[in-house]
């Protein structure tokens, strides 16, 4: 059970660039896991008309650039976004907002590619206003006639629905479809005596059909306090009934989605080493067994003034009753959780550690057969300082990681700082780009004059 | 040696180099396919590119050239006007135009202090040209114009709840030098302060700051909240600036 490799994905073309490069996601096909997709708030360093993703046909270890995604302003390129390759098929999908529209506006694109090496831009499937933070899963089945069917999930907060924002577009045919009509979108959310739903709206696909989802309800508002609820949801037939996502309902008032948390509490957009807190959660069903779920999520358990926590819980009875913490992680920031082909649990977690200027931001992989009862397997994958480099915008690391598992593999994502220290980097790293390790200092393309420290994503393989 | 260098011509193009034919047929990128409008080239000099290519003279790139176009020998030398399709190990771009070797000429550009990572980078004087008359064109769109001193910010509007709420906040400006518009000797306008990734490229005025502002009616949400509003990159401008965005007249 090892580390395979950790691996700054800049492409060495862009030894020069200086960009944060935050909130990273990450694809891989579960039909050749030598082909991933990674995504960040990453624009066309050139100005170009469209946005990068980043893509890989080797497993990782090498990672390039594609300009397909439409749509290029700076400095996010395509504001948020995305990716998820569907198991049979290997078609790409990917969330964005669109920044072809005025910055007060959100526009949700949800496209489709079926080479994801190809330098043609991304079809468009889906084109509508008003959601935030897409999170794309994809699932498929086999079709009798053998061929492959896909069927995609998108999470999203959509806020020209408000209060019942959580929100999932899907499509059960989404490679076969040539138009935007097969996806529907459909609100999970269904108490109107919310104020209103947080931004992360996260879905996990079992084989069989059967599709999770959690978000957080807003109960109360007081300035930028608020106090939630985190809620599941779940359908048994891929959301392909009347009424989707209803089969969760919860014990103290019959309503749908069942509240495995309550009175929550968080101060939205406070800030713990440069990184704003806008909303954590995570979601990840076992593929042994559909009934086992897990849930992650961060608040602030003892109230404003006590630190941000990302708990760990767990159901055996799909979703319907809950552990309590099984793990908690006190001032822990994007949680990410997958589970394996042995049941096995991975957890990635980015988390400040220190005080003052010694505050460092440690990236933690960790596996628990047995839901942290016994010590579960750390894999430290990196720690830098918080205050460098300082921040050119929010999200300074992300409002979300990547986590993935096919088989017994993991495979994950995240973004930090790209200082080349190789303590910062405990068990080793790769980098693509220029760097002098000995006078810890990045290069340009010419391989003398100095490029700035940034934040830059890094891709992770751990193998079971 | 083809093709006139049009104003589109400039725009499009983001990487300007003058490059020498390596071979024929082949890509320097992986999984990028070859044709035989598939050139690599030898760059001899970067005459336009941000920052984060300047320094990639001596680096080999894939160029696809345009569909119908002449494709040079090995050896020749010219100007390509280009726009990039994929980075990795080297780079892929697509032709916009070519000129002979030595046409386009070029500017080292270091820009201002308020660009924290901001390195020097080569730019072409039709390309500066260029955007200076975008950005004369832009203040040509506003509706108010002065310079002046910010003395007062106050917060305005809700709570901002979502990861891209704006959280506006209204500034005044004491008004020392008026270009246009009808305004007294102060006036009020809504920005965003937010410095999520949608809207940290708009300037925040700071208290004191001195200022050339180019102001908009306020439209939508912000309407209620100010008359006129400051919601783009280039609507703060340092005052001695009037002549180059194509201001004139206006009093104290």
């Amino acid at each position: 059970m090892t580390l395979q490799c950790l691996v700054n994905i800049i492409p060495e073309s862009l030894s020069g660039e200086a960009h944060q490069d935050s909130e990273p996601s990450l694809a891989v096909n579960p039909a050749d896991t030598g082909q991933m997709v990674a995504t960040a708030l990453t624009p066309d360093l050139l100005g170009g008309p469209n946005s990068p993703i980043f893509v890989s046909a080797d497993g990782g270890q090498t990672w390039a650039q594609r300009l397909v995604v439409p749509g290029n302003v700076p400095p996010a390129g395509t504001r948020d976004i995305s990716a998820g390759f569907a198991p049979d098929s290997g078609v790409l999908y990917v969330g964005i907002l669109s920044p072809e529209v005025p910055v007060n506006r959100r526009q949700l694109q949800i496209l489709r590619t079926t080479d994801f090496l190809s330098t043609a831009i991304l079809s468009v499937l889906v084109n509508r206003p008003g959601p935030d933070q897409p999170w794309v899963v994809a699932g498929g089945i086999q079709a009798q006639s053998g061929q492959a069917v896909d069927r995609v999930y998108v999470g999203n907060n959509d806020l020209a629905r408000l209060p019942t924002s959580a929100t999932v577009d899907f499509s059960l045919d989404a490679d076969v479809a040539a138009s935007s009509a097969v996806f529907s979108s459909h609100q999970i959310e269904t108490d109107a005596a919310a104020e209103r739903d947080g931004p992360p709206v996260r879905i996990a696909i079992h084989p069989d059909g059967t599709v999770y989802a959690v978000y957080q309800r807003w109960t109360k508002t007081s300035g930028i306090t608020t106090t939630f609820d985190v809620v599941v949801t779940r359908d048994d037939n891929w959301a392909a009934g009347a009424n989707p996502f209803s089969v969760l309902t919860d014990p103290a008032d019959g309503s749908v989605g069942r509240r495995l948390a309550t009175k929550r509490t968080a101060v939205f957009g406070s800030t713990i080493g440069q990184q704003q807190l806008r909303g954590d959660s995570a979601i990840a069903v076992d593929p042994t067994d559909p009934g086992v779920v897990w849930v992650a999520w961060g608040d602030q358990p003892q109230g404003v003034s006590s630190p941000w926590t990302i708990h760990v819980r767990r159901s055996a009875d799909g979703g319907q009753t809950w552990s309590g913490d099984l793990r908690t992680v006190a001032q822990g920031k994007n949680p990410c959780l997958a589970v394996n082909a042995a049941g096995h649990l991975g957890f990635l977690c980015q988390a400040l550690t220190g005080t003052g200027a010694a505050e460092r931001w440690e990236t933690t992989f960790e596996v628990t057969a047995d839901g942290w009862a016994s010590p579960a397997q750390l894999t430290p994958l990196h720690s830098a300082l918080a205050a460098s480099p300082a921040a050119d915008f929010n999200p300074y690391l992300g409002d979300y990681a990547g986590l993935v598992s096919i088989g017994n593999n993991f495979y994950g994502i995240f973004s930090g700082s790209n200082h080349p220290d190789k303590a910062n980097f405990p068990n080793g790293v790769t980098y693509q780009r220029h760097v002098d390790w000995d006078a810890q200092q990045l290069l340009d393309l010419d391989g003398t004059s100095g490029v700035p420290d940034s934040i830059d994503p890094f891709f992770f393989a751990w193998t079971e | 040696m083809a093709d006139a260098v049009t104003a589109d011509v400039i725009s499009r193009a983001k990487f300007v180099i003058m490059a020498t034919v390596q071979s024929l047929g082949r890509s320097t990128v992986a999984d990028i396919p070859s044709d035989d409008h598939t050139v690599v080239f030898t760059i001899d000099q970067v005459l336009h590119a941000p920052a984060v290519l300047a320094r990639s003279a001596g680096m080999e790139i894939t160029v696809q050239l345009a569909a119908g176009s002449d494709v040079p020998a090995v050896g020749d030398q010219m100007t390509l006007f280009t726009t990039p399709v994929a980075y990795g190990k080297s780079i892929a771009v697509a032709e916009v135009g070519r000129a002979a070797a030595g046409t386009a000429e070029s500017s080292t550009i270091t820009a201002g202090s308020s660009a924290r990572r901001s390195r020097p980078r080569p730019t072409l004087d039709a390309a500066h040209q260029l955007e200076e008359e975008q950005l004369r064109a832009h203040a040509a769109e506003a509706d108010v114009i002065v310079a002046g001193r910010v003395v007062r910010l106050e917060k305005a509007g809700d709570p901002p709840l979502g990861e891209h709420d704006p959280d506006w906040w209204v500034a005044t400006i004491a008004v020392d030098h008026w270009v246009r518009g009808a305004v007294a000797d102060t006036v009020r306008f809504v920005f965003p302060n937010s410095s999520d990734v949608h809207w940290v490229n708009v300037p925040k005025p700071a208290p004191g700051e001195v200022g050339l502002w180019l102001l908009h009616q306020a439209a939508g949400e912000a309407a209620g909240l100010a008359d006129y509003s400051l919601t783009d990159t280039y609507d703060v401008h340092r005052p001695h600036e009037l002549d180059r965005l194509g201001l004139g007249g206006g009093g104290s």
